[in-house]
């Protein structure tokens, strides 16, 4: 999955920080506050602040290395870790999560060089960290989403290769220890409030490498791509909890990872993204980059075989339909509440069902992305986001 | 007939500003007392006995018309003149004594003296002899507020008289006083006056002090009248 | 009848509207005195308590260290560790900010600032006032090119926009930083609390202070559903905290400035108490004369059967509408006196205590009513014995002048005896061993009182003495003047009890100034042995946040090492909590150059130093023992990085730095026991330079000059190198700043006590006016009136200043030893000199011949004829 992840954080993080910070509209436990509304797009078309030179782009295919590239990759503007998965209760309870970290750069590299005069401190940075975590309880009380921001120095927040973790305060993700398989076991703790999670997530499938060995386009400007890799079927057990009450899980997480510093073009408003795994063992990763009319500007997915083999969505013929409608009763913005994905090539015809209507995330931006289940051609379940839809309904 | 007159009045006219109404006091009032005369004025309370005094003694000017006093044009002195004059040539003898309270009756007795500049050895023994005379040579130490009210008068007789003035003015001397008391002031006034051979001007309501005149006026629409013998018999007397 | 009462009675003042505004303007002056120092002391208070909430916000509880603030990594376990989300690290201190390239003001005229380095990530919940919405912030700038945002006025007055570089100077040293956003405050509030703000990353103050690792403090905001039981939610933290780190409330910071401030402030409202006080004489002056010229007036009333209650109610009516026009007047007076006096106080307050920048004045509500109550109470107050006096009426027509002059003359010894008394009665509240202040000012207030009260008896026997005199100098005429004196008692006793109450003022207040003075300087001259000091302007500023070094060992080496120099001493100056609460610590290095800059007051300096320099005693000062209450040989602990440790009090010297006071330890156990070796200031002795016979072996200017150069030049930075006599010169350029207040009130008192003596003996001429009278019928020229009335006015002049250089010296005494020993602490010595004390008696003879110039030529145009007339 790509382009969704919002690739000019600062503007972002400009607003929220500073209306967050000193407003002081929201109180430390994170309670949900009027956020400023941003404009998704006017961030992705890499205004950034400072811009995106002295940053790194991702030009061509390289090796990607491992574990050096679990860690952070400070001369690109903006990277993240994605976590989201499916998961059940022995008496068959669903439940869906998602915890991310998003890393954006203030200043390019060059800047630390122009700053070397004056003294350091260890609590200066140019990186911000921002997370993001839900819980979808499916079969009970529903969606809860919430924000947290750092910078990456003093120990408060930051990712490291080896061992591998990536935290902002107490929202952690890392590797705990080896896998009876092989491999390493990571153990993904968050806690916000009265909810929380702590789950143990196996290897699962081998790595799946995006694009071009890892080059996943976006565009057609050169640098108008990521690194991208996943792991698109983690088996995981442990500990979810909501409103206090501790729930037993089990089920597959998938993992995404990707690194870049410009994606969009400036006519996309937004992206349609589906990560799912499929019951006969196979996942699709599916992007569709959309225009502020509605029409699809690109296209773009990686299949894996269930033995572990992956290659590219052959996409010829491809329609993603539109089926009936969400409006949030909080933004007004209006969702689709499905769709019907037709892939002739790859032989799937599938509807595509949000578990809960409501799993809108109201932050700093707003974007749906929830937990969904697939029918027809072939059945599973995944992920799916859809950001932009506010642009679309009042274009601007 | 008689000499030079020692106060003549010419014409003397005053008026006072009283609201939107004009009260005349004097009006083309004309006077003529020759040296050692003593000239009573009779007249109701407010018929121009006081004003007449004060234009004599310079206090006040005239609105119109002159007071000469010894063949000194009064009006056209200047105050600080005015006063000066007053001061060597003039003594007073209020209804109410106005002798100051915070001076002894020695120190009320002497102040016009040394306000003449004239307090010398001799003047001081002739101030305490006319002490002695008023009878109160005793109390020369006393504060005002220590005598009575015949006694005050008496000190302030000898006060007018301590700096040897030429003309002695009375403004109802015997005003606030009992009948006896006011008479033997009278006498005193009297007697001192002549003996000393000033001249006196005193303004009284009363027709029993006009038996020792030797000329009465009366104040009639602002004009003095002389009356004749006839006209002041006392009616007690009658 | 009662409108027909009214009127008849209260003709005099229309008659006589100027002694009616006599005592308006009294009242007023007394009560614009009262509200203008309330309101400039308040708005200075306010001003530290908003820009002190503008950097606490919400927060309930600070996480604070010593001087070095707290380890930066307690954050982390705070926020990671404990999961403790409501904290916010901040990083706060004092800088100086150069004014822009664009700026009009000189380019000298530096301000300070506080800079507040925050973490924009935690502090959702805790500073509010900056509101952003309002604002433009750039994230990257402040993050990354260490941006600095400030409120649009300070901006504004600085001449710089976003974009540019502002030059400010941190621990003497410049830096450029960039402005990168700009916050508009809405209020007042906000102006007050964004008036000397810059905030900027915490990465950014960090590096500029020199922190190292730490951080000044962390700010806590327990959450409202933990906020009933604190402590539950606090313990975890509290397990946590490494010695030398607690957790304080923020309101003990607002409540330290005020506790700081408290001795300082009583002593402006004393003094402002002091001129309503003047005033109030001023209303009895004028009520009683009111009375007193009323009285046949008022007889008759009585005789006419209006009952005495109705007539004492009268006379208090009257002063309550005198009491009330005063208020009105006074009030807006007040408030604008209040605006005058405010950058003084602020500048006393940034002097001595702390950094405050004022730029909102408002008086609040509760002053200016209170100051409407004192000026109506101290008018109902003052017309009370007049009242009374009126209610004894007989219902005669009139009573003799001099029977009731006779009657004052009788109650002389009375009055003495109950000014006797009450001067007893505030000699035991000043004698008493209490230390409480309220005490004191009350104990100085009945002094003052019952020394007014002596006033009719020793005006008595002055009177008596210079009575001949003057009959001697001008006859009969001077005798007459001095015994109107004395025989008008009831109205001139009141008018030199007022002069020679507001001129005692003065010569308590000079002499207090003066022995201060001659104190501290005498004080600075023996403790500023050395020819150069060597410090940072931070040092010069900061009290409550962390002094960062100035200097270091090896800038003391470069130091030791300039051609000139024989001796360098060293001192840290830091900030440590102790058993008494936190205190200032002087770490100093006195081996090289002995001890004779300080003078011990207890202790014998033959075991005290031997024993401080042994490292296990402390020296105090004497404002430190008197605050804390401690002793000689009694014990101080003090929280050091490795534990409390106990020291005995070895000996208590004299300082008049700081009021707060301070504690000597040698720099030898402070670096042992801190493990900081930093250095706040460094004295420079040079070589003598003496060729041939030095009898003076001061250095030459030239050579001081040389030596600053060559020490700037090595050591850079902004830091200040100052002589001995400069330092000096300054020192005593702030002590005098501070009394620049007092000065202010000080006049104002003279001008009550001026319109006080101005409408007494303009109320006696007026009733003087027959007397005069009959003196300009016997042939007093105007001239020689005018003579008596100001030969009159000089005498009680003379009375009144005769009378209030002993009573003044009373008052300063009554200020040095009581009143500053129980606010400060300091031992003063009282000087004397001859200057105040004639100044005194030539203001007070000024004062009432200029009061008598109006009367004199009203007399002396009065026609006699007119004055004679009478009723």
């Amino acid at each position: 999955m790509t382009a969704r992840r919002p690739v000019s954080l600062p503007p972002l993080l400009l607003a929220a920080v500073g209306w967050a910070v000193l407003a002081g509209c929201s109180p430390p436990s994170g309670d949900l506050r009027e956020p400023q509304r941003l404009s998704v797009a006017a961030g992705l078309g890499g205004q950034g602040a400072g811009g995106l030179a002295g940053f790194e782009r991702a030009l061509e295919a390289r090796a990607l290395e491992f574990p050096q590239d679990h860690g952070p990759h400070p001369s690109f503007k903006t990277e993240w870790w994605y976590w989201i998965g499916n998961l059940t209760t022995a008496e068959g309870r669903r439940f869906g999560y998602q915890l991310t970290f998003f890393r954006s750069a203030l200043a390019p590299p060059t800047a630390d060089s122009a700053n070397a005069a004056r003294p350091a401190s260890n609590w200066a940075t140019r990186d911000l960290y921002m997370a993001h975590f839900a819980v979808s309880d499916i079969d009970g009380s529903g969606f809860r989403s919430f924000e947290r921001f750092s910078r990456g120095a003093a120990g408060l927040a930051g990712a490291k290769a080896e061992p591998f973790r990536v935290w902002l305060e107490d929202w952690n993700a890392g590797a705990a220890r080896l896998a009876d398989a092989g491999g390493e076991e990571w153990l993904l703790e968050a806690r916000e409030a009265n909810t929380s999670v702590a789950l143990t997530l196996a290897p699962g499938k081998p790595r799946v490498l995006h694009g071009d060995r890892g080059l996943s386009r976006k565009g057609d400007l050169p640098g108008a791509a990521s690194y991208y890799y996943s792991h698109t079927r983690m088996p995981t057990r442990g500990r979810i909890t909501v409103d206090g009450e501790a729930f037993e899980v089990r089920g597959e997480s998938w993992f995404d990872r990707e690194w870049s510093t410009s994606l969009l073009a400036a006519d996309e408003v937004g992206w349609d993204w589906l990560g799912a795994r499929l019951d006969d063992g196979r996942e699709v990763m599916l992007f569709r980059l959309r225009r502020r009319d509605g029409s699809s500007a690109r296209v773009d997915g990686t299949l894996v075989e269930a033995g572990g083999d992956f290659r590219p969505l052959r996409t010829s013929g491809f329609s993603l339909e539109a089926e009936g409608s969400w409006t949030s009763p909080e933004t007004g913005i209006v969702y689709p509440s499905g769709f019907l994905l037709e892939l002739p090539e790859e032989g799937l015809a599938v509807t595509v069902r949000p578990l809960l209507s409501d799993q809108e995330l109201r932050h700093s931006f707003i974007y749906w992305e929830g937990a969904v289940e697939l029918t027809g051609s072939a059945a599973g379940t995944g992920y799916l986001e859809m950001t932009g839809y506010g642009e679309t309904a009042s274009p601007r | 007939m008689r000499g030079d007159p020692f106060i003549e009045l010419l014409e003397l006219s005053k008026s006072y500003q009283e609201g939107d109404r004009t009260h005349v006091v004097l009006d083309r009032a004309t006077l003529a007392i020759d040296p050692g005369e003593l000239v009573v004025l009779l007249g109701r309370s407010g018929s121009g006995k006081t004003t007449l005094l004060n234009l004599v003694s310079g206090i006040d000017l005239p609105d119109e018309g002159g007071v000469v006093v010894d063949g000194v044009s009064l009006h056209e002195l200047s105050e600080r003149e005015r006063t000066l004059f007053r001061r060597h040539r003039i003594g007073f003898v209020f209804q109410f004594f106005n002798l100051l309270p915070t001076l002894t009756v020695e120190e009320n007795l002497l102040l016009p003296l040394e306000l003449s500049g004239r307090l010398g050895k001799q003047e001081r023994e002739r101030a305490l002899e006319l002490l002695d005379r008023v009878g109160l040579g005793a109390r020369r130490a006393s504060f005002p507020e220590r005598l009575s009210g015949g006694e005050r008068q008496r000190v302030a007789i000898a006060r007018a008289l301590a700096h040897d003035p030429d003309l002695l003015l009375a403004d109802e001397p015997t005003g606030n006083l009992d009948a006896d008391t006011g008479r033997e002031v009278l006498d005193l006034i009297d007697s001192m006056t002549r003996q000393e051979g000033k001249t006196l001007v005193m303004a009284t309501h009363s027709r029993e002090v006009a038996h020792v005149a030797d000329r009465v006026f009366r104040l009639d629409h602002g004009r003095p009248v002389e009356l004749s013998d006839i006209d002041l018999v006392p009616p007690a007397r009658q | 009848m009662r409108r027909l009462l009214i009127k008849a009675a209260t003709g005099h003042f229309r008659k006589h509207p100027l002694q009616a505004a006599f005592s308006v303007i009294g009242v007023a002056l007394g009560v614009a005195v009262f509200v203008g120092i309330e309101g400039a002391n308040g708005s200075a208070l306010r001003a530290f308590d908003v820009s002190t909430r503008a950097v606490t916000g919400r927060t309930t509880h600070h996480i604070v260290g010593e001087s070095l603030g707290v380890p930066g990594d307690l954050y982390r376990v705070l926020r990671i560790e404990l999961g403790i989300r409501w904290s916010a690290p901040v990083v706060e201190g004092f800088v100086f900010v150069m004014p822009g390239p664009r700026s009009p003001s000189p380019a000298g005229a530096r301000r300070r600032f506080r800079l507040l380095g925050v973490d924009l990530f935690a502090e959702s919940s805790f500073r509010d006032q900056l509101d952003p919405r309002t604002s433009s912030i750039d994230l990257a700038g402040l993050m990354t090119r260490s941006g600095i945002s400030l409120s649009g006025p300070s901006a504004r007055e600085l001449s710089v926009e976003p974009g540019d570089f502002l030059r400010v100077v941190v621990a003497g040293h410049p830096h450029q930083l960039e402005v990168v956003g700009l916050f508009e405050p809405q209020n007042d509030f906000e102006r007050q609390a964004s008036a000397d703000l810059l905030v900027t990353d915490i990465g950014t103050a960090q590096a500029l202070f020199g922190l190292g690792a730490g951080i000044s403090r962390i700010d806590l905001v327990v959450p409202p559903d933990l906020r009933d039981e604190p402590e539950t939610a606090l313990r975890p933290i509290r397990d946590a905290l490494p010695p030398g780190v607690s957790i304080v409330r923020p309101e003990q910071r607002s409540a330290a400035a005020e506790q700081m401030t408290r001795a300082f402030r009583l002593n402006l409202r004393a003094l402002s108490l002091l001129a309503l006080l003047c005033g109030a004489f001023l209303i009895y002056n004028t009520m009683t004369f009111a009375v007193v010229q009323r009285r046949p007036t008022l007889g008759i009333l009585r005789a006419l059967g209006a009952t005495s209650r109705e007539l004492f109610a009268i006379v208090l009516v009257e002063a309550a509408i005198v009491g009330a026009l005063g208020s009105a007047l006074g009030v807006p007076i007040g408030s604008a006196l209040a605006r005058i006096l405010v950058d003084r106080v602020a500048q006393t307050v940034n002097d001595l205590y702390f950094t405050v920048t004022v730029s909102v004045v408002s008086v609040p509500l509760s002053v200016l009513a209170a100051g409407v109550i004192l000026g109506i109470g101290a008018a109902l107050v003052a017309a009370f014995g007049p009242a009374a006096e009126a209610l004894r009426t007989e219902p005669r027509s009139a009573l003799d002048r001099a029977e009731l002059e006779g009657r004052l003359h009788r109650a002389v010894p009375l009055v003495t005896a109950i000014g006797l008394a009450l001067a007893a009665a505030g000699s035991a509240c000043l004698l008493l061993p209490l230390t409480d202040l309220v005490s004191s000012f009350m104990g100085l207030f009945l002094v003052l009182l019952g020394l007014a009260c002596l006033t009719p008896a020793t005006t008595l026997l002055l009177m008596g003495v210079l009575t001949p005199v003057a009959g001697g100098l001008f006859g009969t005429l001077g005798r007459f003047s001095a015994r109107s004196v004395v025989a008008a008692l009831s109205r001139t006793g009141v008018a030199i009890a007022a002069l020679m109450m507001a001129v005692a003022v003065t010569v308590g207040v000079d002499v207090m100034i003066q022995s201060f003075r001659g104190t501290v300087d005498r004080w600075l001259s023996n403790s500023l042995p050395a020819d150069l000091y060597v410090t940072s302007p931070q040092a010069l500023v900061d009290r409550f946040s962390a002094t960062p070094a100035a200097l270091d060992d090896a800038d003391v080496a470069v130091l030791r090492g300039l051609k000139g120099v024989d001796r360098v001493t060293t001192v840290r100056s830091v900030r440590v909590n102790s058993s008494v609460g936190p205190v200032q610590l002087l770490a100093h290095d006195l081996v090289e150059i002995g001890h004779t800059a300080f003078r011990l007051k207890d202790g014998d300096p033959a075991q005290a130093w031997p024993a401080y320099e042994r490292g296990d005693s402390v020296l105090i000062s004497e404002p430190f023992a008197f605050r804390h209450r401690l002793d000689l040989g009694e014990s101080l602990s003090l929280e050091t990085p490795s534990g409390v440790r106990s020291f005995r009090v070895a000996g208590i010297f004299y300082d008049y730095a700081t009021e707060e006071g301070t504690v000597l330890l040698t720099q030898k156990m402070y670096r042992e026991l801190w493990s900081d070796r930093g250095i706040t200031a460094a004295a420079l002795y040079l070589r003598e330079t003496s060729q041939d016979i030095a009898v003076d072996s001061a250095p030459s200017d030239a050579e001081l000059e040389r030596v600053k150069s060559a020490a700037e030049a090595a050591l850079g930075g902004e830091l200040v190198i100052r002589s001995n006599g400069l330092l000096r010169e300054q020192s005593l350029r702030v002590f005098d700043r501070t009394f620049v207040v007092t000065g202010v009130l000080r006049l104002l008192a003279v001008l009550v006590a001026f319109v006080g003596v101005l409408a007494a003996l303009t109320a006696l001429q007026l009733e003087r006016g027959r007397e005069l009278g009959v003196l300009r019928a016997l042939g007093l020229t105007p001239r020689e009136v005018w003579t008596l009335v100001t030969t009159q006015t000089g005498l009680i002049g003379l009375v009144a200043g005769l009378l209030a250089i002993p009573v003044g010296l009373v008052m300063s005494a009554i200020m040095i030893h009581v009143i500053n020993r129980r606010s400060f602490g300091w031992s003063l010595e009282m000087t004397i000199s001859a200057q105040p004390l004639v100044a005194a008696l030539a203001l007070s003879i000024g004062a009432a011949l200029l009061a008598g110039l109006f009367p004199a030529y009203k007399m002396s145009r009065t026609s006699p004829a007119e004055a004679l007339r009478g009723e």
